[in-house]
């Protein structure tokens, strides 16, 4: 690399940028740098397909935007589906015996099923050993949530 | 560097994408598709793989957008989403990349033609000056013959018109060799053309 070379790309640099007036290329290592920067400034051969945009798109998965509005029998749908689930909700309700006697025994079978399993195993270590894992699961989240990675990706 | 308006307008149109808006994605694709045409064409010679290549970036892209923070433009992350993805295609391809080597697929252009048809031609009369255009097209076979951080650099500056620390954010490679890339793929070029013209058809 000579001086030569340094000063002839800098000019032609400097033109091609619209930032100077062209250079002499009376010499062929001009000519031959003007051809060089007038191939490099041309885009390359080859044109992606006309549906390039919309073919991505789909690969991705993404529904068109006429798609994703909901439809008014859609979202009469969605009501009906959530008044019945609230009616069945209410007659379940109405038509149960005794809330009170069936949370009474259900707390009563799990109550006696660990007084059973207590013979058998430390539930005290059990359930340290719990809650250290919900802690850890929670910090993780916390981590993620608020320090996420940002490097840009590279490919595995 | 990033102004404001730039990267907010960026940081719309991001959101939009990520609430899953097709008609903003589309956009994103239309803003940013001659980017990275221009990467994976430069870097990837095979014209039966390139459309895929862009393709993968879009959707790379899509996939870690949620990852980007802003910290630069939007096209710098793009472009190295670009070319990671190209070097990981020519790594399985098990295509040189370090080492500059012979062209992989002809230039079929016509002006190509002309040029080599030049070079091959011996008795051709060298006092018929080479025509730009075929000097030109000369030149593009001669890209092909680059190392390909050669090719990158020296796309990004001249196609995209990125600057010296952009491209080396990229490259990942310091600014003093991002400049020497550019030099030494200039010269190099320069010399491909040297040696297959006479100075006399050069400058007539």
């Amino acid at each position: 690399m000579t001086d030569r070379d340094h000063s002839l790309q800098d000019e032609f640099d400097r033109h091609f940028r619209g930032d100077g007036p062209p250079p002499d290329t009376d010499d062929p290592e001009a000519a031959a740098y003007e051809a060089v920067f007038a191939a490099l400034h041309e885009e390359p051969d080859g044109d992606l397909s006309d549906n390039f945009a919309e073919q991505v798109a789909d690969r991705v998965g993404l529904a068109s935007n006429v798609e994703r509005e909901p439809s008014p029998a859609l979202v009469w749908s969605d009501v009906l589906l959530v008044f019945l689930a609230v009616a069945a909700l209410g007659a379940t309700l109405v038509l149960m015996p005794s809330v009170q006697t069936i949370l009474q025994e259900t707390l009563w079978v799990v109550v006696r099923s660990l007084n059973d399993i207590s013979a058998y195993v430390r539930l005290d270590v059990v359930a340290s050993i719990g809650l250290a894992l919900l802690l850890t699961l929670g910090l993780d989240l916390f981590l993620r949530r608020w320090h996420p990675r940002r490097r840009a990706p590279t490919p595995s | 560097m990033n102004t404001e308006a730039e990267t907010r307008s960026e940081r719309e149109l991001v959101d939009q994408v990520l609430e899953g808006d097709r008609d903003a994605f589309l956009s994103f694709i239309d803003r940013y598709e001659r980017l990275v045409k221009h990467v994976v064409f430069r870097m990837v010679d095979d014209d039966r793989d390139r459309e895929e290549l862009c393709q993968d970036v879009f959707m790379r892209a899509y996939r870690y957008l949620d990852d980007f923070r802003f910290e630069s433009k939007l096209s710098t992350w793009l472009a190295r989403i670009a070319r990671n993805t190209c070097l990981n295609h020519l790594e399985k391809k098990e295509m040189p990349l370090y080492a500059d080597h012979a062209p992989e697929s002809h230039d079929d252009s016509p002006d190509a033609r002309a040029a080599l048809n030049r070079i091959e031609d011996p008795n051709e009369d060298v006092s018929d000056a080479a025509s730009d255009r075929e000097r030109r097209a000369l030149v593009r076979k001669g890209i092909k013959t680059l190392s390909e951080h050669y090719r990158t650099a020296l796309t990004l500056y001249h196609l995209e018109g990125m600057s010296v620390s952009q491209i080396s954010d990229i490259m990942d490679n310091p600014e003093g060799t991002v400049k020497s890339h550019l030099y030494r793929g200039r010269k190099k070029l320069k010399d491909w053309l040297l040696d297959r013209y006479s100075p006399e058809e050069l400058t007539l």
